[in-house]
């Protein structure tokens, strides 16, 4: 579909860069949980489609690009989770290069320990308040007991996907501020815990260039159709102007996860 | 407190000291004690009777039950050997008890029950305590109550890293689960006036460093004997494990923010030669593949030696060995030979598709079959499987099988490594035409879908 590559053109051109660029923030730091796979399904999609993607593994010692088009953070240790924080506050009093490349327009998939980090501040295992990026209003301290399982999600509707599907690990008890969008309602599963005056938790957060989500899996292997909304997003193109990819393995896995219900 | 040490061959060392055998104290069992194993007999027995088979684990866990001190009496009194780790324990346990039954009896929980039960079972063999040398493989998360109870003479640590995450433990907080258990170990020996244990660690993986050297300092927290036995698995140690802080982990570690540094190897291997103190250098020669047992190897000698097996007694039984509970083992499924291998988590994954690799004549290597389930024992959560390098499979002919293969498949689809869905592994072995490739298939599964094909394929 030649208008498809136009359009991604189009994208690169507006955006100074004919490459889609992925940043892969602290893939060894917050790897603990195959999160990695979800830099490898955006590229490999984008790469499927005929987009020449750049994906740029940046180290907590490196410095943080600001140019970036999607941002990936993913799930980790309490260590890990205080070492990322620290490496993405910046130094002194400049802002987060994070904060700067969303505040520009990028996209930023944060999973588990990356929810946690965007927040306003979050608990770790022994208690201690660390304050977050405050990209998110959203708040995490600790459930009573660890949400290990499959967890399944209704998507908010304006998001037009469909049900979310991964498995959680985590301790973390993320409540939303009053104006933060939950990502999905859960069906099944924690996601970010109980919340009062709601009859079903919610799970994750979503702004317009932002996804939380407390799914693991990759999140993005298990749901394809989030990646294209962070690709499109990206590219600044409706979902349905990217070409369709024919991988049949994501409908067999669906109707696996399907039947072990 | 005196420190121990070995040459390799066995001649003027300070082998483990009688005294540690008073450590705990050693006393005639009890009545209850006697009850509890009789119990545990009484058990086995009707479950063999019922056909479900008596378990490697189940007289542990009623006696266990019956008499919860049980496993601290039988193991009184002996002089005891653990190992543990992630992965290679199984088979370093069996090295290690190949090596020391060169010079007498050794009781061993030889077919991997690594938990409480498992080595209580092992011990209720042998109730008027007989046997004085065990060596037994524990879990890592069972290594502190079960040493609680058994106070080995020697620690054999292995290596740690992600494994089953949905049942076990982040891997920092196993690091400091040993942390204290050493430490307590530590502490017993000098309260009883006996010689400390002593740890032979692998002094590559900066997470079994961080336990025996909890800092700040250089000071292991137990006499060490450390040997460099690889851990090409780095994803666990991005930040140092003792501050926390981001490091890049080269060929050798050293923090540079804290004092926590990799400390000088006393046995290594240069290829495939084990070289050791006192000038030791011996080809290794196993008959076991690849640099995972290689590395089994170094860790079982160099323990060997401690307990006073020179190297030239260890090596040989060690290199008999050719199969571990059906890992390795050659079978011929209906007339195409096939080799079994268990891989349970990442890094096993990894060593085991390197295997392959590494072992490959000129040409393609040969196909392989995978199968992945997701029972309890394999930990539910397949994430993981985006850790593995599977794109290394690109050249060879692929089959995926087992409970989630339909997750694998979606791996292998994004690794672009063209593959076949078999409804089963062992049909997928019938379809591969081996005579026109001329190479035997590698069939390398998790552990459930491993030990289901073990059963059918009646190995080992």
């Amino acid at each position: 579909m030649p208008a498809i590559g136009g359009a991604l053109t189009v994208a690169g051109v507006r955006r100074g860069t004919s490459a889609l660029r992925i940043v892969s923030l602290f893939p060894s730091l917050l790897g603990t949980y195959g999160d990695g796979g979800n830099v490898l399904v955006l590229a490999q999609r984008a790469r499927w489609r005929g987009q020449r993607v750049d994906v740029v593994s940046v180290s907590a010692e490196d410095t943080i690009p600001t140019s970036g088009d999607i941002y990936v953070l993913g799930g980790g240790e309490d260590g890990s989770q205080l070492a990322a924080m620290s490496a993405l506050q910046g130094s002194g009093r400049e802002a987060s290069p994070l904060a700067v490349a969303v505040e520009q327009g990028a996209q930023l998939l944060a999973v588990c320990a990356g929810l946690q980090i965007l927040g306003e501040w979050f608990l770790d295992g022994s208690g201690t308040q660390t304050p977050g990026l405050g990209l998110l209003d959203l708040r995490t301290s600790r459930l009573g007991r660890r949400a290990v399982g499959e967890l399944l999600a209704d998507p908010e509707p304006s998001l037009a996907l469909p049900p979310l599907s991964g498995f959680e690990n985590h301790g973390g008890h993320t409540v939303l501020g009053s104006t933060t969008r939950p990502l999905a309602t859960v069906r099944r599963g924690v996601g970010n815990g109980p919340s009062s005056g709601r009859a079903r938790a919610s799970e994750g957060a979503v702004t317009d260039r932002i996804i939380g989500t407390y799914l693991h899996g990759p999140v993005l292997a298990r749901n394809p159709a989030l990646a294209d909304l962070i690709t499109a997003r990206a590219l600044g193109v409706a979902v349905g102007e990217l070409e369709p990819l024919d991988v049949a393995e994501h409908e067999a896995l669906r109707r696996r996860v399907n039947a072990d219900g | 407190m005196e420190l121990a040490t070995g040459d390799g061959h066995g001649n003027n060392v300070q082998v483990l000291h009688r005294d540690r055998l008073q450590v705990g104290g050693v006393k005639a069992l009890g009545g209850r004690e006697w009850l509890a194993l009789l119990a545990g007999r009484a058990a086995a027995s009707a479950s063999r009777a019922t056909g479900r088979g008596a378990g490697a684990t189940l007289p542990g866990k009623v006696a266990g039950r019956v008499a919860p001190g049980l496993l601290a009496s039988l193991g009184a009194g002996r002089r005891i050997a653990v190992v543990s780790g992630t992965n290679g324990k199984t088979t370093t346990t069996r090295m290690l008890t190949a090596a020391l039954r060169s010079t007498g009896p050794v009781l061993s929980n030889e077919d991997g029950s690594n938990l409480a039960r498992g080595v209580l079972t092992a011990l209720m063999t042998d109730p008027r305590r007989r046997l004085a040398t065990c060596v037994f493989e524990v879990d890592e998360l069972a290594l502190d109550p079960v040493a609680g109870d058994i106070h080995p003479d020697l620690f054999v640590l292995c290596n740690l890293s992600r494994d089953q995450l949905d049942r076990m433990t982040e891997v920092r907080v196993l690091v400091g689960v040993w942390q204290q258990l050493l430490g307590r170990a530590a502490a017993e020996a000098e309260v009883s006036r006996v010689p400390a244990p002593v740890v032979v660690a692998n002094v590559d993986d900066p997470m079994v460093v961080a336990a025996v050297l909890p800092g700040p300092g250089s000071a292991p927290v137990l006499p060490v004997i450390w040997v460099s036995a690889g851990q090409p698995w780095s994803a666990d140690a991005a930040a140092c494990p003792r501050c926390s802080r981001p490091w890049d982990l080269g060929p050798r570690f050293a923090c540079r923010y804290c004092d926590f540094a990799q400390p000088e190897p006393t046995w290594h291997l240069a290829g495939d030669t084990l070289v050791g103190p006192q000038r030791i250098e011996r080809a290794l020669e196993l008959s076991l593949p690849g640099r995972a047992n290689r590395a089994n190897a170094v860790m079982a000698a160099a323990a060997a030696a401690q307990l006073g097996i020179p190297v030239d007694s260890a090596l040989p039984p060690m290199r008999r060995l050719d199969s571990i509970g059906g890992r390795y083992a050659s079978v011929d499924v209906a007339g195409v030979p096939v080799r079994l291998l268990l891989a349970k988590n990442p890094a096993g994954w990894q060593e085991m598709l390197a295997l392959g690799v590494e072992e490959a004549p000129p040409g393609p290597p040969g196909p392989v079959v995978l199968a992945l389930n997701a029972q309890g024992p394999d930990g539910k959560d397949t994430s993981w499987i985006w850790d593995v390098p599977f794109e290394q499979l690109a050249d060879r002919v692929v089959y995926v099988s087992g409970e989630r293969a339909e997750d694998l498949a979606v791996r292998l689809r994004y690794a672009e490594v063209a593959y076949t869905l078999a409804t089963d592994p062992l049909d997928a072995v019938s379809r591969i035409d081996t005579a026109a490739l001329g190479r035997r298939v590698d069939l390398l599964a998790n552990y459930t879908a491993f030990t289901a094909l073990c059963r059918r394929l009646a190995v080992p």
